[in-house]
Formats: structure tokens, C-alpha cells, sequence
């Protein structure tokens, strides 16, 4: 399956505010170069939090067939394609250099988040569904897993028209791993991609792959 | 230091980042700070900085990729201590 992911920032999450002043902090997260085009950005934790998401994105997308592979943020290099470096666009397009390999990138900035998706080829990504979704209640009261989870099977099962209950999303026992998605008790092929944080929620799956793990040979 | 005492520095530092208290009274050396205390990625790194600070120590990019459970903290702190 090719390789997803996604991953939501929420810019107002208390731990996210005014980051782009925390040198030690960039100087972990960042190269070199990107640490220069965040301080020269119009807005810098803005375009800083979408250099985090991607590399997340990336991260994600890669670890899926090779589960050790480092999560060092360093060594996933985030280029934007030329015209995007300012960051002063709504949307942002590029890639992103991993340990295990290259990705397309898009990532979406608003005044309230910043979401990045990272997949193997230019033709995956247009392919892709994803959503951002503000959290209800945006209080304890919601879990935002279970939030998150909710939002990608009511899609998947307005696609598949079927009902949401024909569908549950399954982990690896450790917690650990990209999560899948049941249908009627059979492993779809589908790769999904879950995030959240703060106020928002967001996932990524190709829809293309929304067939029987058993169909893929 | 003994391993108790870096035990007790390391939770008394993620108390900082762990939203439900509750998840850190039950934890043990396994616990999983990203899955099991819903630390995000991101906080994680502050973890790291603020471990450093505590303990008076540098930590590199490949010390702290290996860093997933409380014991793996616990275990890299007394290893740059001997």
C-alpha cells in the first residue's frame, strides 16, 4: 500500500504558543536552513508548526514499513517548493527527505492550525481523503482519540455506504503501530493516518485502498 | 544517584506534560510515555531539554530516539552518570 500520513497542530494548544523564540527547542526539531526560513517567515510559529507536521506526516507515512526507523526531526529534511519558503500561503506544497526515503508533501496553514499530509508520489497524494475537524465540546468530556476515530469510519462508511457500526478501527496490541480498519470483521488493505491535538482532530486515508487486505495479495 | 531517585525526577518532570495525573500514580518502568501517558511528540522533545537541565547532562539526537518507556529515560540518566 503507499505509504500516508498526517498530522494536526493546533497554533493556540498552550504548549504551542510563541515556540519560534525556544532556540533549544528549534535547535533539536530543525536544520540549519529550516531553523532560517522560520525566522524569516511573515508568521514564524505558524510555518514552524507546519515543519513540525510534516516531518510528523512523514514520519508516520515511513514508519508503517519500516518501524524502526530513527524519528530523529533532523533527519526529516523539509523543502518547499520554491515560492512557498515565506510561508505566507494557505497552502503549502513540497517534500520531505527521510531516512527511508522521499515524500510529497502538502500542508494546510490557518490562523488556528496547521495540518500536513505526506505521501509517496504526487498522484497518491491528489488521491487521498483527509479532514480536519474541530473537536465538540473542545473540553475533557471528548476523547480525542475516540473523537478522531469516529470522524474517519463515519467516511469510510458514507464511501463504502454502509453503516458506521460494519466498521472498527484496530490497533496492534502493544499500541503501538499504524492503526487499520475492520469491515464486517475482515482487515481492509486501506492504511490510515490519525492525529489530534488540542481543539482539532484530523485523518488521511488513500480511498483507493478501501478493499479486503486480502484482495492485495 | 540511585535509580530510584532518577525514577522520582523523571515523573516529578513529566508531571509537567501529562494532562490526566492518574496515568503517571500507576506507572512503571514500561510505561510508554507517547501511548500510555499521551505525551505528544512535541512535548516529548521539551521533556528531553528540561531532562537535561535537570540532570546536568547533554543529550544527543540518537540517545534521545532511543528514549520510548520511563526506564529507557531512567536507564540513559545513569548510563551518562557512570
Amino acid at each position: 500500500m503507499p505509504p500516508v500520513g498526517n498530522d494536526v497542530v493546533d497554533l493556540a494548544a498552550p504548549g504551542n504558543l510563541d515556540k519560534s523564540g525556544d532556540s533549544r527547542f528549534c535547535g533539536r526539531v530543525f536544520t540549519a536552513e529550516e531553523r532560517a526560513i522560520i525566522a524569516g517567515a511573515a508568521r514564524p510559529d505558524g510555518l514552524l508548526w507546519a515543519f513540525w507536521a510534516a516531518k510528523e506526516a512523514a514520519y508516520k507515512a515511513v514508519s508503517r514499513a519500516d518501524p524502526a526507523v530513527c524519528s530523529i526531526p533532523r533527519q526529516y529534511r523539509v523543502v518547499l517548493d520554491t515560492g512557498n519558503a515565506a510561508g505566507t500561503a494557505a497552502r503549502l506544497a513540497g517534500k520531505v527527505i527521510t531516512p527511508g526515503g522521499e515524500l510529497v508533501l502538502r500542508i494546510a496553514l490557518t490562523a488556528d492550525w496547521v495540518h500536513a499530509l505526506a505521501a509517496g508520489s504526487e498522484e497518491d497524494i491528489e488521491r487521498i481523503c483527509q479532514h480536519v475537524e474541530l473537536r465538540e465540546g473542545t473540553g475533557s468530556d471528548v476523547n480525542p482519540s475516540a473523537f478522531v476515530r469516529g470522524a474517519l469510519l463515519r467516511e469510510i462508511a458514507r464511501r463504502l455506504d454502509c453503516p458506521v457500526g460494519d466498521l472498527s478501527v484496530v490497533k496492534n496490541p502493544d499500541g503501538l503501530g499504524a492503526p487499520r480498519v475492520l469491515f464486517r470483521g475482515d482487515l481492509l488493505a486501506a492504511e490510515v493516518s490519525l492525529s489530534h491535538d488540542g481543539r482539532f482532530a484530523a485523518f488521511a486515508f488513500d480511498p483507493a485502498t478501501l478493499i479486503s487486505a486480502d484482495c492485495t495479495g | 544517584m540511585s535509580e530510584e531517585q532518577i525514577t522520582k525526577k523523571i515523573i516529578d518532570i513529566l508531571r509537567g506534560y501529562v494532562k490526566d495525573s492518574a496515568l503517571l500514580e500507576k506507572a512503571t518502568p514500561k510505561t510508554h510515555i507517547l501511548k500510555d501517558l499521551r505525551v505528544n511528540s512535541a512535548r516529548l522533545v521539551d521533556i528531553i531539554i528540561k531532562c537535561e537541565d535537570v540532570f546536568g547532562t547533554m543529550i544527543d539526537d540518537d540517545e534521545a530516539d532511543r528514549i520510548a518507556t520511563i526506564g529507557d529515560a531512567v536507564l540513559l540518566i545513569q548510563q551518562k552518570a557512570a
